[in-house]
């Protein structure tokens, strides 16, 4: 079977359903690959475990190959992961973009021009702050952060409140309802195998189902996806070599008071001084609390218990370490793999000390770190011995970030495509998704990742030698 | 399915280690949750195996070959198949597998764990 399109966007998360939408309300014939399910958004509990299994790739169950292996979890549906994500807004801040600019030579992304393109996916997905108080996990860590003097912000998200009732506007809410009243066509559970070319311009995408003809493609598949692809595809050299991410250690806080930490996710971040380390809240449902409780759970099982009175939170690093992204002959997955630096680890355990201190000075009665025989720690001065169990043998390293595997800029020897996406030597063809980010942003990258994506489409529209490209 | 397929594939599973993994994670939840009736226990046991089934090649075949290199090292030692030994000699190997910080078991442990805990909490404490 073959169909055809004048553009072909392979995934549908944050950079595809943004590229769908805006080509096809320039008039441009759009069809939309997405090897996940089309899942409504509310219809699955978040963070539930039938999330896990219906809207994660591969169930939620995939790690990196090194020591420690990083455990980290995609979207795998229509919306990817702006439907399974915590829905925190952020934009890369322009001292990262100056680093951006310096070190790939990424042309034309200055802070004001990134603002202007944020300025209208903020307004499509309705990010604001939460219009009610925090939760009370939330408001645990902004108190801590004053304790100690440390900088915090109450991050907006991406959330209506219609009557009050929070709905997250992921892209199954907005920009793919957009493409689609736009004319674009939508085809789920597709998965695009590997791309077909003529010459040496893109002529579009196999699948399962037939050939796939199109004038432009545009990958959009994540950072792991679309490095995949172009790997598969025979487009390699510096392809999938620079991942980056926000590895994260985990700690369970034990408070006087019911936290409600399973309703919602916590909104609070704190960012200490230097850039590298953050901290914030994790979901905290009954499965989750004890799932961070389990390594130690000799020790942990008989509190787990109490999760009502227990949330979950994290310590981030901005990590000096990179990861690769290979693909395997008769290996349906590629091979994902991170090393993580020894300064990286320590970074991690300094982390994960200072924010037990956080919630030691914001009332919690116990922490329970998430790293092997982590134990209970009951009081403030204990806490350097938490970072000494940070070891690669013993710490719980996951990540909901990725990004990098292709990054953009104008130096060949680094970027695989240009500052705007476009793939050097193959004409047609077009990378838009966090894969382009250069390196790990430092804060939650969707808000940034959709502004690179919407300043790419619309160059593309305005650059008359775009289309012939 | 022909017959003569059956034992093709009972062979297959074996050599991915599943039923290793099959018995030593119904024997993890076992000794460490508490309060799951048989059914519970049946239910927490098919979740992780799904799970680990539906991950990725890496984890899939990584898991799968550590659990084949443990089936196969129980038989050396104790002349028996890990899913066949009497159950209180079977629990007694669990518990070392589960106190084990070797690179590889420990992984195994700790994924195992963790799928089956998350889901035990999840099914007990509803939202």
């Amino acid at each position: 079977v073959t169909t055809s399109a004048e553009h072909l966007v392979i995934g549908s998360g944050a950079g595809g359903a943004l590229t769908a939408a805006l080509l096809a309300e320039a008039g441009r014939d759009v069809l939309v690959l997405e090897e996940g399910p089309w899942v409504e958004q509310g219809a699955v509990a978040p963070f539930s475990l039938e999330q896990m299994v219906r809207q994660y790739r591969h169930g939620g169950v995939s790690a990196t190959l090194g020591r420690p292996p990083i455990a980290y979890v995609e979207g795998r549906c229509a919306g990817g992961s702006t439907e399974v994500n915590a829905g925190l807004y952020h934009l890369a801040s322009e001292e990262t973009l100056a680093r951006w600019r310096a070190s790939h030579r990424v042309a034309d992304l200055s802070g004001e021009e990134l603002a202007r393109h944020a300025a209208s996916v903020e307004q499509a997905l309705s990010v604001q702050p939460l219009p009610g108080p925090a939760p009370p996990a939330s408001l645990a860590l902004e108190r801590g952060a004053r304790a100690l003097g440390l900088p915090v912000l109450e991050v907006p998200r991406w959330y209506s409140y219609d009557g009050g009732r929070p709905v997250k506007q992921s892209m199954t809410r907005t920009y793919l309802p957009r493409a689609l009243a736009a004319g674009a066509r939508v085809q789920c559970d597709v998965r695009a195998q590997r791309l077909v070319f003529d010459g040496q311009r893109a002529a579009g995408a196999l699948t399962a189902d037939g050939l796939v003809t199109a004038g432009h493609v545009w990958l959009c598949a994540g950072a792991i996806g679309t490095a995949a692809l172009l790997r598969r595809s025979g487009i390699r050299g510096a392809v999938g070599a620079t991942l980056q991410t926000h590895p994260t250690v985990k700690l369970v806080a034990r408070f006087p008071e019911p936290m409600a930490a399973a309703d919602d996710v916590p909104v609070h971040q704190v960012k200490p001084p230097g850039g590298v380390l953050s901290f914030g809240g994790s979901a905290s449902r009954p499965g989750q609390v004890a799932l961070a409780l389990a390594e130690d759970w000799a020790c942990n099982r008989w509190v787990a218990e109490h999760w009502p009175e227990m949330a979950v939170y994290y310590a981030a690093i901005r990590p000096q370490g990179k990861g690769r992204v290979i693909t395997a002959r008769g290996l349906r997955d590629p091979v994902v793999s991170f090393a993580l630096t020894r300064q990286d680890m320590d970074r991690l355990a300094e982390g994960l000390a200072q924010l037990a201190r956080l919630l030691f000075a914001a009332g919690a009665l116990a922490v329970y770190p998430s790293v092997r025989g982590g134990g209970e720690v009951t009081r403030a001065e204990d806490v350097d011995r938490i970072a000494s169990r940070v070891t690669r043998a013993g710490a719980a390293v996951m990540t909901v970030h990725l990004f990098s595997t292709v990054p953009m800029g104008e130096d060949p020897r680094r970027c695989p495509v240009d500052s705007f996406g476009a793939v050097r030597g193959v004409r047609g063809l077009r990378v838009n998704d966090a894969s382009l980010l250069p390196d790990a942003p430092g804060v939650n990258p969707q808000g940034t990742v959709m502004a690179i994506a919407a300043r790419n489409v619309t160059r593309f529209l305005t650059d008359g030698r775009a289309d012939r490209a | 399915l022909s017959a003569a397929a059956l034992p093709a594939l009972e062979l297959r599973r074996r050599l991915r280690g599943q039923a290793f993994l099959a018995a030593f994670t119904a024997d993890l939840i076992e000794l460490e949750l508490d309060g799951l009736d048989a059914a519970a226990r049946r239910d927490a046991t098919d979740w992780v195996l799904d799970r680990i089934e539906g991950g990725t090649d890496l984890a899939r075949i990584g898991f799968g070959a550590i659990a084949t290199c443990l089936s196969v090292a129980v038989r050396a030692c104790a002349g028996r198949r890990y899913e066949s030994l009497p159950r209180e000699r079977r629990l007694q190997v669990a518990r070392k597998l589960l106190a084990s910080r070797l690179p590889g078991i420990g992984e195994l442990v700790r994924g195992t764990r963790a799928l089956a805990i998350s889901h035990a909490f999840e099914e007990r404490f509803p939202q």
